[in-house]
């Protein structure tokens, strides 16, 4: 002999039983949506420091002629790595103003090896 | 020589550096300013000084090292002159220097057994920081600005006395000539030959300089025995072994000594190229074979023309 179940208790315990998987699935949702903005905040984050690092590493800069008469102090140790390589200036070797002329005086100074 | 001009000499980068000057009454303070200028090139450039900026450099083991400005500057143009040479002179030539026995003042060195060449490293492994004066070249590399630093030392020492009052200014090193200022009334007349010190009645060709620099690469100097090779100090940065001897001396004359310096070594390490390219540059230049025929370049005075009355 079978057991009758009531049908109003029957809807009940279904409408529950729905209830709850919704709770869960919302629930479920709701983690993903916070899981999804951490981590969207994560990347902006790492990029942006990525950006600072690389910005110090590699930035770019142009060889201007150097004044005379500098002073000479020892190397020391650079406080970080300055990678940037330069690419020296590629102006062509200068003529002179007057290319040298025949004389016939004694000289005053002898260009030769050294 | 004449005494057309005062001047005053001494020893100085294991050479001779000479200082002349239109204005007699300037000469001393012209030579305390090119002093001045020659020793903070050592300071900064010497190989054989251990305390010197390149050896501080060149000891780093591939730190980056911060520099005085004046290294930069002299870095900046051995740089230059590698770039506009494609290589033929290149400033990571140290250490192929060193194996091959120049590997003190050159008065020191004496003959030794053969020695296995090393060719250079490549310019283009230094790193320059000019705006934050910072040098970094690989363990293991070597820096050596002996093509450019003598003839930047004669263009900053030149323009400093010139500019401190002097007049007109000629600065000798080793041969390497800057001028400043007004030259006297027919140019500074210079004896161009196969060594500078070799005195005023050597063979070679005596021309008036008006403005500018005149450099001398020769093979003719600086050699030495190991094993069973001669050896001279102008090294091929290809191979590491010294330029094949085509041209025994090399005169150039340029808007800045340091020009007319690289202009003229590179010339000894190209070799057979050397007068197409200094044509091509328009670089007045004379180059003596080891036979001691001559060919001339961009309009250097050939030997048989006279001088204007």
């Amino acid at each position: 002999m079978s057991r009758r179940v009531p049908r109003s208790r029957a809807a009940g315990a279904v409408e529950t039983a729905t209830r709850r998987a919704m709770m869960a699935r919302d629930a479920g949702l709701r983690r993903i949506a916070a899981v999804t903005r951490w981590t969207l905040a994560a990347v902006v984050a790492l990029s942006g420091a990525l950006a600072l690092i690389a910005a110090k590493a590699f930035h770019g800069h142009t060889v201007t002629t150097t004044p005379a008469g500098a002073t000479s102090s020892p190397a020391t140790q650079a406080p970080s790595t300055g990678q940037s390589q330069v690419q020296p200036p590629s102006t062509q070797l200068q003529q002179p103003a007057q290319a040298p002329a025949p004389v016939q005086q004694v000289p005053v100074v002898v260009s030769g090896g050294s | 020589m004449s005494d057309a001009a005062p001047s005053t000499s001494w020893s100085a980068l294991g050479t001779t550096v000479v200082v002349l000057s239109a204005e007699p009454r300037e000469l001393d303070m012209a030579a305390e300013r090119v002093r001045a200028v020659i020793e903070q090139i050592d300071r900064a450039c010497s190989r054989f000084r251990e305390d010197s900026e390149l050896s501080r450099v060149n000891a780093a083991g591939g730190s980056p090292r911060r520099v005085s400005r004046l290294f930069v500057r002299a870095t900046s143009c051995a740089l230059r002159a590698a770039a506009l040479t494609g290589g033929d002179l290149d400033p990571t030539i140290g250490s192929s220097l060193r194996v091959a026995g120049y590997d003190r003042d050159f008065a020191a060195i004496r003959a030794g057994g053969a020695v296995r060449f090393r060719r250079a490293s490549g310019w283009r492994c230094v790193e320059l920081d000019d705006a934050r004066s910072i040098v970094r070249v690989p363990a293991g590399v070597e820096l050596d600005f002996g093509a450019t630093a003598k003839a930047l030392a004669a263009d900053i020492a030149a323009s400093d006395a010139a500019a401190a009052g002097a007049g007109g200014v000629l600065v000798s090193i080793g041969g390497d000539i800057a001028t400043a200022g007004s030259a006297p009334g027919d140019g500074w007349p210079v004896l161009v030959a196969d060594d500078h010190a070799g005195g005023a009645g050597q063979v070679g060709q005596t021309i008036t300089l008006r403005s500018g620099g005149l450099a001398t690469s020769s093979t003719t100097v600086r050699r030495w025995r190991r094993g069973d090779s001669d050896v001279h100090h102008i090294l091929d940065p290809a191979t590491g072994r010294p330029a094949a001897e085509r041209w025994r001396t090399v005169s150039v004359a340029a808007a800045c000594c340091v020009d007319a310096n690289i202009a003229s070594t590179a010339a000894i390490v190209r070799g057979e190229r050397a007068p197409r390219w200094l044509e091509e540059l328009a670089l007045p230049a004379r180059l003596v074979a080891l036979d001691g025929t001559v060919t001339l370049t961009g309009g250097w005075p050939s030997e048989t023309e006279t001088a204007a009355p």
